[in-house]
């Protein structure tokens, strides 16, 4: 009878023992979570730098102007990482939405998005500024 | 036999003792692990800048845009209703918290409202625009205060010479230098003009006008007209790739 309780506290030992090295793997991951928060971070910065880019000689200002949006998507097609997925709105300053046509690449859904607000002065005689909401995925 | 009695008794703690330090050993190498891959606030760091660089370079357009306006004849005050509409379109942003960007147009000399527009008959000719801007971002997540600022110009210098090629018929060399507020630059339309009597006659193929591109802001004009050789008055308008309007006037020296 002794012998049978004194092998059962080893057993709850033992199980302690297993869900104190499982818990310590919890909280390990929980850590790694907050690590993808930096990556998010990242693509934000990602897609400032892309935007910078294509408005560096005010080409991005014009493209909008045209109402190119074709040229606007395929641009940030090429200055975007392949993996990323994207999906861009123009607003004027007024906040109206002025892309007819949606400037996006892959689908966006079940991805965990980031969105960065770039803002857009043209260079035209006749001056306008937009403001650029660019959400940004990596594709999985 | 003591000691056997002793550990077989305690293995279960013994156990549990390892397994703890096992656990606190994985979770401290992940901490470890974390902490030298994280950024440290430098991708934070980095998006600040960028929004900075993106405030900035769009308040440049702006100006690009007021001085291609104002130099083919709009109204001065362009300047500075745009400048009003780019600051409140800043101050609606909330990326790192409240955003304020405030203007003041340059006057000092040779400045005026922002604008420096000088036109000569001496060979060259600048049009430029120049503004000073604070940008303040005070929140939670960043404050800072920029203070910048923003020049754009082109500039043109030009100068020729002219020979005769018989009774009243001359050939005008020109050389024309293009730059911007960085470098020489390239020019997006040319056109010359040459006085003839009392009016400006523009050149053109039946002047057997020659433009050379030397793809570095240098263009080498070339042209002929039924006009004296001596004191030619020629006059360059020049837009260059922005759509600013600069326009030299000269007098070629007779060789």
């Amino acid at each position: 009878m002794i012998r049978n309780e004194k092998a059962q506290v080893r057993i709850l030992e033992a199980f302690l023992a297993v869900l104190l090295i499982f818990s310590s793997f919890v909280v390990s991951d929980s850590l790694f979570t907050s690590t993808n928060i930096s990556r998010n971070e990242g693509l934000e910065s990602l897609g400032m730098q892309a935007l910078l880019t294509l408005d560096s000689e005010g080409v991005l200002g014009k493209m909008i102007e045209e109402g190119n949006w074709t040229g606007i998507r395929e641009s940030l097609k090429a200055v975007l990482p392949s993996s990323v997925a994207f999906n861009l709105t123009v607003y004027d300053d007024s906040g109206h939405k002025l892309n007819d046509a949606p400037i996006s690449s892959n689908v966006l859904e079940g991805s965990e998005l980031v969105c960065v607000e770039y803002l857009c002065a043209s260079r035209n005689p006749r001056f306008n500024c937009y403001v650029l909401r660019l959400q940004l995925a990596v594709i999985k | 036999m003591r000691l056997q009695t002793f550990s077989r008794h305690n293995s279960g703690q013994v156990l549990i003792a390892a397994a703890l330090a096992i656990a606190l050993i994985i979770c401290s190498a992940t901490m470890y692990v974390h902490e030298v891959a994280k950024p440290s606030g430098n991708v934070h760091r980095e998006f600040l800048s960028e929004f900075v660089l993106a405030v900035k370079h769009g308040s440049k357009n702006v100006l690009v845009s007021s001085l291609a306006n104002v130099s083919v004849g709009g109204e001065n005050s362009v300047l500075r209703a745009n400048l009003e509409r780019w600051c409140s379109l800043v101050e609606k942003q909330y990326v790192f918290g409240e955003c304020l960007l405030s203007f003041s147009l340059s006057n000092s000399s040779p400045y005026m409202n922002g604008f420096y527009i000088n036109w000569t008959n001496k060979g060259y000719g600048i049009s430029s625009a120049a503004a000073n801007f604070i940008l303040n971002i005070h929140g939670d997540e960043a404050t800072a205060e920029i203070s910048y600022q923003t020049v754009v110009s082109l500039r043109l210098v030009v100068n020729g010479t002219s020979e005769s090629l018989g009774p009243e018929r001359t050939r005008v060399n020109l050389t024309l230098q293009v730059s911007n507020e960085a470098a020489n630059t390239l020019a997006k339309n040319i056109t010359v003009y040459y006085r003839d009597g009392a009016t400006w006659v523009q050149a053109n193929s039946s002047n057997n006008l020659l433009v050379v591109d030397y793809g570095n802001g240098t263009y080498r004009i070339s042209f002929s007209a039924s006009i004296p050789p001596e004191n030619v008055r020629v006059s360059t308008r020049v837009f260059d790739t922005r759509e600013i309007l600069a326009v030299a006037n000269a007098t070629c020296s007779y060789v």
